[in-house]
């Protein structure tokens, strides 16, 4: 049996996996608010993360352009292109 | 929140100390970060080198670069959490006692204090080329109850840190006797 899918369908894990991303970084903001006086190098560490967050996100948005998401996603049966190497 | 009000500071009390581990501890976190991006860049060459279809293929190519992504964004994460463990580890000392603040990961947190006239052992120590080599160590904190005993981990200047613990132990004895005898004569 295969899987057709279109490749939208990657964006439910991406999503989940957002949504736990947003949360982890929400405690260690809590945590770095709550528990220390508000520093300089723990706002400069915050902003070096969340400066790191936006350019991997707009890298993988740049590259990510022009991708056919309605494309079957059928991973199980399209590795052609791995057999067509050797 | 300042740390004065975070411990609860007494108006007599001031904070001597503010530790945490020294910073060449936190160096292994930043090589294994280092080696988990390395780890990424290989696996593009390789994909690249072995399977140059790959990039081209239009399923392909949206999978592998929203993997690509998700491991960047896991390892930066864990790269910031990190950090937080480290800089969240705290040793306060004050005039009138000791306070460790302890981040275990991300969900465990530990705060617990010691008053110095009940110190009776301080003892420190370097271990290791590295420690030797930066001047960091532990400090194990000791009194003759049955409380746990308190260790500052891979603290800078160690050694000068038990200095002052006990010579700070020696004067909260002396500010307890006063009292003690204070009130006895008031009694």
């Amino acid at each position: 049996m295969s899987l057709t899918l279109p490749l939208s369908y990657l964006f439910i894990p991406v999503a989940l996996f957002a949504l736990i991303y947003v949360i982890f970084f929400l405690i260690n903001l809590y945590h770095l608010v709550v528990y220390t006086t508000p520093s300089l190098t723990g706002f400069i560490m915050t902003f070096f993360f969340l400066g790191g967050v936006a350019y991997i996100i707009f890298i993988s948005y740049n590259l990510l352009l022009g991708a056919d998401w309605q494309q079957p996603l059928n991973l199980l049966n399209n590795y052609s292109v791995f057999q067509n190497s050797f | 929140m300042s740390y004065s009000s975070s411990i609860h500071k007494k108006i007599y009390e001031r904070i001597i100390y503010l530790l945490r581990r020294d910073f060449v501890t936190f160096v292994p976190y930043m090589v294994i970060f280092l080696i988990l991006v390395g780890i990424e860049v290989a696996m593009y060459f390789l994909l690249k080198e072995v399977f140059p279809l790959v990039f081209e293929d239009p399923m392909w190519r949206p999978v592998l670069i929203l993997l690509g992504g998700v491991y960047a964004l896991s390892i930066w994460i864990f790269f910031y959490t990190a950090f937080n463990d480290y800089y969240l580890d705290l040793w306060i000392v004050t005039n009138d006692r000791v306070v460790d603040i302890r981040q275990s990961g991300l969900f465990g947190r530990t705060i617990a204090e010691l008053d110095l006239y009940r110190v009776q052992d301080v003892k420190s120590e370097c271990n290791g080329i590295f420690a030797t080599m930066f001047n960091y160590g532990n400090v194990y904190v000791q009194t003759a109850g049955e409380s746990e005993n308190f260790i500052f981990r891979n603290v800078p200047n160690p050694h000068h840190i038990r200095e002052e613990i006990v010579r700070l132990a020696e004067e909260d004895r002396k500010h307890h006797i006063v009292r003690a005898d204070e009130e006895k004569k008031f009694d």
